[in-house]
C-alpha cells in the first residue's frame, strides 16, 4: 500500500468503547451513511457495528450478524459469515467501513472484527458495447471489481491464476489486481509490472486509463502500448499467452500488456471460427488498417502530384468530378475528412433515439448536398466513405482512434511532396514503431525482431492444431500449450 | 524510469543478413545496368557482376574474421588496440568521411531521381533535407531500432522487385543478350570495378560488433547477405539488357526503374509502376542511408568522446547536406560518385585486410 510514507505511529485502536466510536464518527466526520448502531449480548458485552448504508449488504447484517451479536451467550460472540478478521489499526478498520465492509467494536477490547458485506447496486454483466462479436460469448466486463476477476476466474479453473491485489489511489483507495498465471508469465516481466505499478501515486485512479497512462513506456506516441478489452474472453486468453492482466474496479474496461502491433489486428473471433476464414478476415484487415490511414493521402497526392500515375481513362473522370470545385484536393479532402472526424464525434454524444438523424444528416446532406453544391468532388466521398468503413472494422477501439490522426499527419505530408512524402511520412511512422517497446518488448515483434514461430498466428491464423506452442517473443516458462 | 529488456536488442544471423543486404542495396543498383553497358558488348556484364561479386563476399569473410577479434568490443577500440591510437584516430575519421559522402550521394541521387520520376517541379534542395531530416530521425533512435527498420523495409523491396521482374519477362527479347562472350578480358575487369560500387557497405557490420550476439554465424550469414543484391544486380542487368538492348541501355540514367516503367501490371490500375517501384526503393535507400549515418556518427565519438549521438547528429546533419548540395553538374554528381567507390576499396577492402594482418602478427586480440 502507497500509504507508509509517514514515520508517525499509526493510530490505534483504544480499549475503551465509547472511546472508539467517537473517534471513528469523528474521522468520518458525523458522515450520516455511516450506520452506528450498538447492541448488549446475552451474555452482556456491549457491541458497536458500523457499516456505510447503501456499501453493505443489509440482510447480512440484520439476520446473521446481529442476530449471532445478541444471542451469543460467550464472551466473545462466534459470527456465522464467511469473511472475517481482525483489525486494530484505526486506518484499515476505517477503509473497511468505507469500503462497504461491516466493523465490529467490543467492550474492553482494543481490536475490531471486520466481516465482509460488501454488497451495492451494480450492473448486470451484458455483452461488451466497444468489442462485439458475431459467434463468441456475450458478457463483458462490469464495474464491478469482484464480478470481473470472478470471469476471469469462470474461464481458467487453473489453481495458478494469480490475483495480485493492491488498492490504489491516495484517496480512491481502488481496487487493482495484477492478474497472470504463474508457470507461463515470464518472472522478469511480471517483477517489472509491479515495480511500475507501485510508483503510481495519484489521489484518484479514475478507471484503466489512468493506470494505461502511468504504466506506458512512451509518453509522446499516439500507439496504444497496453490494451484495454471489455471481453473477459480476450484478458483470460492473453494470460494463456504469458500476458498480464490488471483488473481494475470502477470501469469496464481492463488491461493486457505488454502488447505489439500486430496484436491489435487480432480479435477473439479469429479463434472461434475455420482458420481459412479467420486468415483471410485478418488479411482484410490489415487492409482496412492500410487504407484508413493512407488513403485520402493518395488521394491528395494523385490528383496535385501524379496525375500520370492513374490510367488514363480514370484520370479524365477524376478530373472530370472535380471540375467546378474551387479548391485544390488538400482543402477538400481536409474538410471532408474533418467532417467525418465530427460526425463521428456527434454520433457519440447524441441520446441513442435521436442518433439515427446523425446518419440522414452525414449522408444525405454532407455528402450529397456537397456535391449538389460543387464544393467537394463525388470522387472525394467515395475516399472518405471507405476511410470511414476501413477504419471502423478494426477490432480495437483505441489502435483504430491513433491511425485516425495519423491520417491527417500523412495528408499534409502527400499535400506537400505527393507520393515522396507518403512514403516518408510511412518510414518515419516505421522508425517510430520500430524505436517503441511495450514493457520491454518490440512493439514490432515478432515482425522484427523476427520469431518465425510466432509468425503461425500473426497474418495467418494456423488451425489450432498447429498452434502448439506459446507466443515465443512471451518467453514464457511454459512453452507449450499440447503434448 | 528504468528500461528493461529481453535481450532482442541483441543482432542474430537473421539480422546481419538483412543489414548487410539492406546497406547494400540502394542506389548503385539503379544504376549499374547503364555503367556496365557502356563498355561491355552484349550482355557479358555478368562475368563482372559474379566477379565483383566474390570479391566483395571474398572481403565479407574478411570483415566478419575481424569481427570475431572485437571480443565485444567496438571498432575503434580495437583498432586502438592492435595498432595505436593515433593511427585507430585516422581510420576511424576515414571511416567517417566515407560514410558521410555515402549519405551524401544517397541523399543527392534521391533528390534526383525523385525530380526525374515523382515531384517534377519540387527544387532538389527540398526534396534534400526532408530526406535527409527523416535519415537523422531514424537515426537518432536506438541502434537496435535501426536493424529492426531493415527487417521491416527488405522484404518490402525484394516484393516489388519480384513483382517488377515476374511482370517484365514478357518484355524481355532474348536475342538481345546475344552474342555471348565477346568482351575483351580487360574491359571485364573494368567492368567488375563499376560493379563493386554497387555491392559496397557490407562493411557496416564492423560498427555493430557490441550487438552482435556472441553465437551467431557470421560468415554464413553475411554471405547470404551479399548474396542477394548480387543476384538482384544480376537478374536487372540482364533483365535491362535483354529489355532495352546494350546500346539502349548505356543511354538510360536509371535502368532499374526504366524496367519498371516499361512493366504493366494486369488489372491498369497503376499506369506508371515505375513511380510505386521508386517509392518502395526509396524505404531502401533510406535504411542504407541511415545506417550509413550511424556508422559515421560512431565513428565521430570515436574521435571526439565527450559527443553526445544526438550532438553529433547536429554536427553531420549540415556538413552532409552541405556535401550532397556540392556538385551541380552530371558530371561532379558522378565524380562524387567515383570518389566513394575509390575510398570505398580502402574501407571495405584494404583497410580490413591490413587490419586482419596487423591483428594475426602481432597475436593481439585473437580468440582461441
Amino acid at each position: 500500500m502507497s500509504d507508509t510514507q509517514s514515520a508517525v505511529p499509526p493510530a490505534m485502536l483504544t480499549m475503551d468503547l465509547r472511546e472508539n466510536i467517537a473517534l471513528i464518527r469523528a474521522k468520518l466526520g458525523n458522515a450520516s451513511d455511516l450506520l452506528v448502531s450498538e447492541h448488549r449480548s446475552k451474555s452482556g458485552i456491549l457491541y458497536a457495528v458500523f457499516c456505510i448504508d447503501g456499501l453493505s449488504s443489509r440482510p447480512l447484517i440484520q439476520e446473521h450478524l446481529l442476530e449471532a451479536l445478541i444471542g451469543s451467550d460467550a464472551d466473545n460472540a462466534q459470527l456465522p459469515v464467511q469473511e472475517v478478521r481482525t483489525s486494530d489499526l484505526l486506518d484499515e478498520v476505517l477503509i473497511a467501513i468505507l469500503s462497504g465492509d461491516t466493523a465490529v467494536l467490543s467492550e474492553d477490547f482494543a481490536c475490531a472484527r471486520i466481516v465482509g458485506t460488501k454488497f451495492w447496486n451494480s450492473r448486470s454483466v451484458e455483452e461488451p458495447q466497444t468489442e462485439a462479436l458475431i459467434r463468441g460469448p456475450r458478457d463483458g466486463f462490469t464495474e464491478d471489481f469482484r464480478t470481473n476477476t470472478a470471469l476471469v476466474r469462470r474461464r481458467l479453473r487453473d489453481p495458478n491464476l494469480r490475483f495480485e491485489t493492491f488498492q490504489l489511489g491516495r484517496r480512491s483507495r481502488t481496487d487493482v489486481a495484477v492478474v497472470y498465471v504463474e508457470g507461463i508469465v515470464n518472472d522478469k516481466l511480471l517483477q517489472e509490472v509491479r515495480r511500475r505499478i507501485h510508483t503510481i501515486d495519484v489521489d484518484e485512479v479514475a478507471g484503466s486509463g489512468f493506470i494505461e497512462q502511468w504504466l506506458t513506456d512512451n509518453q509522446l506516441s499516439p500507439f496504444p502500448q497496453i490494451m484495454s478489452t471489455e471481453r473477459p474472453d480476450k484478458l483470460s486468453a492473453a494470460l494463456l499467452q504469458g500476458k498480464v492482466g490488471i483488473v481494475v474496479d470502477n470501469t469496464p474496461f481492463q488491461l493486457i500488456l505488454p502488447m505489439t502491433l500486430f496484436s491489435f489486428f487480432h480479435s477473439p473471433e479469429d479463434y472461434y471460427q475455420n482458420w481459412i476464414i479467420s486468415t483471410a478476415i485478418r488479411v482484410m484487415r490489415f487492409g482496412a488498417a492500410f487504407l484508413a490511414t493512407f488513403m485520402p493521402a493518395f488521394y491528395i497526392a494523385l490528383t496535385e502530384f501524379h496525375h500520370g500515375m492513374l490510367p488514363s481513362e480514370l484520370a479524365f473522370s477524376i478530373a472530370g468530378s472535380r471540375e467546378g470545385v474551387p479548391f485544390p484536393s488538400v482543402v477538400e479532402a481536409f474538410a471532408m475528412e474533418a467532417t467525418l472526424e465530427l460526425l463521428r464525434e456527434a454520433g457519440i454524444r447524441l441520446p441513442r433515439p435521436i442518433g439515427q438523424t446523425i446518419g440522414i444528416v452525414g449522408g444525405l446532406v454532407i455528402g450529397e448536398a456537397a456535391v449538389r453544391a460543387g464544393i467537394v468532388s463525388p470522387i472525394m466521398v467515395i475516399v472518405v466513405a471507405i476511410t470511414a468503413i476501413s477504419s471502423f472494422s478494426l477490432p480495437s477501439y483505441t489502435f483504430a482512434i491513433s491511425l485516425r490522426l495519423l491520417r491527417f499527419l500523412i495528408m499534409v505530408s502527400a499535400a506537400l511532396f505527393g507520393l515522396y512524402g507518403i512514403v516518408l511520412a510511412y518510414i518515419m511512422l516505421n522508425v517510430h514503431i520500430a524505436n517503441l517497446m511495450s514493457f520491454g518488448i518490440p512493439y514490432s515483434t515478432p515482425f522484427a525482431p523476427t520469431f518465425l514461430a510466432d509468425w503461425k498466428d500473426l497474418i495467418l491464423r494456423a488451425p489450432l492444431r498447429l498452434l502448439s506452442g506459446r507466443p515465443k517473443m512471451m518467453r514464457t516458462k511454459d512453452k507449450n500449450r499440447m503434448k | 524510469m528504468k528500461i528493461f529488456d529481453y535481450g532482442d536488442n541483441q543482432i542474430g544471423s537473421r539480422e546481419v543478413s538483412t543489414t548487410v543486404s539492406s546497406i547494400m542495396i540502394g542506389i548503385g543498383i539503379l544504376t549499374l545496368p547503364s555503367l556496365l553497358a557502356k563498355h561491355i558488348q552484349a550482355s557479358d556484364g555478368w562475368v563482372s557482376i559474379l566477379a565483383a561479386g566474390l570479391i566483395a563476399g571474398a572481403c565479407g569473410l574478411v570483415v566478419c574474421r575481424l569481427l570475431r577479434r572485437f571480443q565485444g568490443g567496438t571498432f575503434h577500440s580495437f583498432t586502438a588496440r592492435i595498432t595505436t591510437r593515433p593511427i585507430a584516430m585516422l581510420i576511424s575519421a576515414i571511416y567517417g568521411v566515407y560514410f558521410l559522402l555515402y549519405v551524401a550521394f544517397e541523399v543527392r541521387s534521391i533528390a534526383r531521381i525523385s525530380r526525374m520520376y515523382l515531384l517534377e517541379n519540387t527544387p532538389t534542395a527540398f526534396i534534400a533535407i526532408a530526406f535527409l531530416l527523416v535519415v537523422v530521425y531514424g537515426v537518432s533512435g536506438t541502434t537496435a531500432a535501426v536493424i529492426r527498420l531493415n527487417t521491416m523495409f527488405l522484404p518490402i523491396v525484394l516484393l516489388i522487385s519480384v513483382v517488377v521482374l515476374l511482370f517484365g519477362i514478357q518484355l524481355t527479347n532474348v536475342d538481345n543478350l546475344k552474342p555471348f562472350m565477346t568482351t575483351r578480358p580487360f574491359e571485364l575487369v573494368s567492368g567488375t570495378k563499376d560493379a563493386t560500387f554497387a555491392l559496397l557497405g557490407f562493411e557496416v557490420l564492423l560498427f555493430y560488433a557490441p550487438l552482435l550476439k556472441p553465437a551467431v554465424r557470421t560468415e554464413k550469414a553475411m554471405l547470404i547477405g551479399i548474396a542477394i543484391p548480387v543476384v538482384l544486380c544480376l537478374l536487372t542487368y540482364l533483365y535491362s539488357i535483354a529489355i532495352f538492348t546494350q546500346a539502349a541501355t548505356a543511354q538510360i540514367l536509371f535502368p532499374t526503374v526504366e524496367i519498371a516503367k516499361e512493366v504493366r501490371l494486369p488489372g491498369q490500375f497503376f499506369e506508371r509502376l515505375e513511380s510505386i517501384f521508386f517509392t518502395v526503393w526509396i524505404m531502401t535507400i533510406f535504411n542504407t542511408s541511415c545506417m550509413a549515418m550511424e556508422a559515421s556518427v560512431s565513428c565521430l565519438q570515436a574521435i571526439a568522446s565527450k559527443l553526445d549521438k544526438r550532438w553529433c547528429l547536429l554536427i553531420l546533419c549540415p556538413v552532409a547536406y552541405f556535401l550532397n548540395m556540392l556538385p551541380e553538374t552530371m558530371m561532379q554528381y558522378k565524380m562524387l560518385g567515383s570518389v566513394i567507390s575509390t575510398i570505398g576499396y580502402g574501407t571495405a577492402a584494404a583497410i580490413p585486410i591490413i587490419l586482419l594482418a596487423v591483428a594475426r602478427l602481432r597475436g593481439g586480440g585473437s580468440v582461441g
